[in-house]
């Protein structure tokens, strides 16, 4: 018997065309939206840098042709009290890269000041305010800024750049001028890719960020550079990419969509609302500190407590777990593994703090799971805490306790946190 | 919603599983093709500036093939831990797999990507051999060879296939038998 190649290959073709794949693939496209407007905007803002520069260059041009701030008639003469005393490199100055060197911190005023939190996850995007703060003694006029950028050095070489993120925000003063002692701030959120190897991100280790900005002050522009600011990537060695993470997310959400499960399993969508239980935790901790890298320890950040003036005798996990979920599916669960239980003897109205283990690592990756630990890929998240008991007696007035001993989970109540 | 978006919608839904069967016989596998075309999707609408659905769907098969052949660096990686948190990466469909579908599937199996991509575009993509040498960036005469190697491999797997005499491929014979993808 001969095979027809092409109806062959129409057969094979086909055996993909079902409703699940057809299911599989209209459930991406908002995701899919997601990843295009996030390309477009990084071309965007990449166009909008770009012109920033070109107005830097044509402003200095101008002064140039006019004889310097002093010799040339229009907008681009400064006034007097509001030349600014910031010596560093000519400008323009090159855009800050790999090979561009480090630049030295400039002198004068105004100064940059840089604000960011110590240490960033690798991979993870970082928060970081360039603050221009006026420290001579008569007004600027701040007529513009714009090119933020950072670096990160490490043994006087520029070692990583800026890469995703993207964000930047920041205003002016409302009248143009920067009084003695004032800050304007610029905020960017940035990652930063390795140098040497630009297809990923920086590897843990100790570096400072340097930032630059070029600020238009009384009709020139000119560039100003921070001191070094402190700066650890914490993390895995090998790198991992958002997409990679995305992905594997993803697969675990169309697993999950098929999967029941008692909560808190990897992978399933569990049923919460059992009634009123008879165990509960409250949360402590703030939102914000749900959000820390796997291993992490909440002190104290939630309380047991039963419900309706019951009491209960138990023996708990000596932490509770803050379960992440998304789309209603379990997608972080911290690893445990006790070796000891804390008694538990709660009257009504008692309660029972313990410290709240964190993680950012998607489950069934990492510790407790198998291969690396894969980052939970930037987004919202919902939060319930987990207590796991083997309860042995519990009861309410007027109750007789049964006297049996099995296991419990209590939970919180969800909140939403931001995975940045 | 933007016009992007209703296009980018309107595409998956209506030629969403017909680019996913075109990618699985590329790269044979159900959720790798699905992969590639959600990324060849993601590369069209993020370029812009594109409107015509036919004009969209061609750039979407160009840019899977070109993703199939650029390399499987970064998919490869994903393949290495994606068993650790999803299923088995093909389900079978709601019909049972026939054994000459399988044997099929096989039979591409052993194709080097190159003689794959000209196998599939040359008797899935009905393109001629000038089509496909366009495509792929080769000679008329590289793609002859793919064909003919590649075809003989698969014959090899599955006994003698149907072929024309049509696009330098002379060894085998087609039969032009199928009406639509």
């Amino acid at each position: 018997m001969r095979i027809d190649l092409e109806r062959a290959l129409a057969d094979v073709a086909a055996t993909v065309d079902d409703d699940v794949t057809a299911e599989r693939m209209s459930g991406q496209v908002r995701h899919m939206v997601t990843r295009v407007r996030r390309r477009r905007a990084v071309r965007h803002t990449a166009q909008g840098v770009a012109s920033v520069g070109a107005v830097a260059v044509i402003g200095v041009a101008a002064t140039s042709l006019g004889g310097g701030p002093q010799g040339g008639p229009g907008p681009s003469v400064p006034p007097a009290t509001s030349s600014p005393d910031v010596t560093g490199p000519p400008v323009p100055a090159p855009a800050l890269s790999c090979t561009s060197g480090v630049p030295d911190p400039t002198t004068g005023t105004p100064a940059l000041e840089l604000t960011a939190a110590s240490e960033a996850e690798r991979g993870r995007t970082t928060t970081v305010e360039g603050a221009l703060r006026n420290t001579g003694g008569r007004d600027l006029d701040l007529e513009g800024w714009g090119m933020f950028e950072l670096v990160a050095v490490a043994e006087d070489r520029v070692v990583g750049t800026m890469a995703g993120g993207g964000e930047e925000s920041g205003s002016l003063p409302a009248d143009g001028r920067l009084r003695p002692g004032d800050a304007a701030g610029l905020t960017t959120t940035t990652g930063f890719a390795s140098c040497e190897d630009p297809a990923t991100t920086l590897a843990p280790g100790e570096y400072t960020l340097v930032g630059r900005l070029l600020a238009e002050l009384g009709g020139d522009v000119v560039e100003v550079v921070s001191e070094p600011l402190p700066f650890t990537v914490t993390g895995p060695e090998r790198e991992v990419s958002a997409l990679e993470s995305e992905r594997a997310l993803e697969s675990l959400l169309t697993v999950a969509e098929e999967t029941d499960g008692p909560f808190p399993v990897c992978g399933t969508k569990p049923w919460l609302d059992d009634g009123m239980p008879a165990l509960e935790l409250d949360y402590v901790a703030g939102a914000s500190d749900l959000v820390a890298p796997a291993g992490t320890a909440v002190p104290g950040g939630v309380t047991l407590k039963t419900t309706e003036g019951r009491y209960a005798i138990a023996n708990a996990s000596p932490l509770a777990r803050v379960v992440l979920l998304r789309d209603g599916v379990v997608v972080g669960v911290p690893f445990l593994d006790p070796e000891d239980l804390v008694d538990v003897d709660l009257a009504a109205g008692e309660t029972q703090p313990f410290d709240l283990m964190t993680t950012t690592a998607l489950c069934g990756t990492g510790e407790g799971g198998t291969g690396e630990a894969l980052p939970l890929p930037a987004g919202e998240y919902t939060a319930i805490a987990a207590l796991d008991l083997m309860v042995k007696e519990i009861g309410g007035p007027g109750e007789e306790p049964d006297g049996s001993t099995y296991p419990y989970t209590a939970v919180s109540e969800p909140v939403q946190v931001t995975l940045p | 919603m933007a016009q992007w978006e209703q296009a980018l919608d309107e595409l998956v839904r209506t030629r969403g599983t017909a680019l996913v069967g075109y990618a699985y016989l590329l790269c044979g596998d159900r959720r790798e093709a699905e992969d590639l075309v959600q990324d060849a999707l993601v590369r069209t609408f993020a370029r812009g500036r594109l409107t015509e659905a036919a004009a969209l769907e061609g750039y979407v098969r160009r840019t899977v093939l070109n993703t199939y052949l650029d390399g499987f660096r970064r998919r490869r990686r994903w393949a290495a831990v994606r068993h650790l948190v999803a299923e088995a990466p093909s389900r079978p469909g709601p019909e049972a797999p026939s054994s000459a579908r399988v044997d099929v599937q096989e039979a591409l199996a052993t194709l080097s990507p190159r003689q794959r991509a000209s196998v599939v575009l040359r008797f899935f993509e009905d393109m001629t051999v000038a089509q496909v040498a366009d495509a792929l960036a080769l000679s008329e005469g590289a793609v002859k060879r793919y064909l003919s190697d590649g075809i003989r491999r698969m014959e090899d797997h599955l006994g003698p296939v149907h072929a024309t005499q049509d696009g330098g491929t002379q060894d085998v014979e087609i039969v032009t038998g199928r009406s639509g993808r």
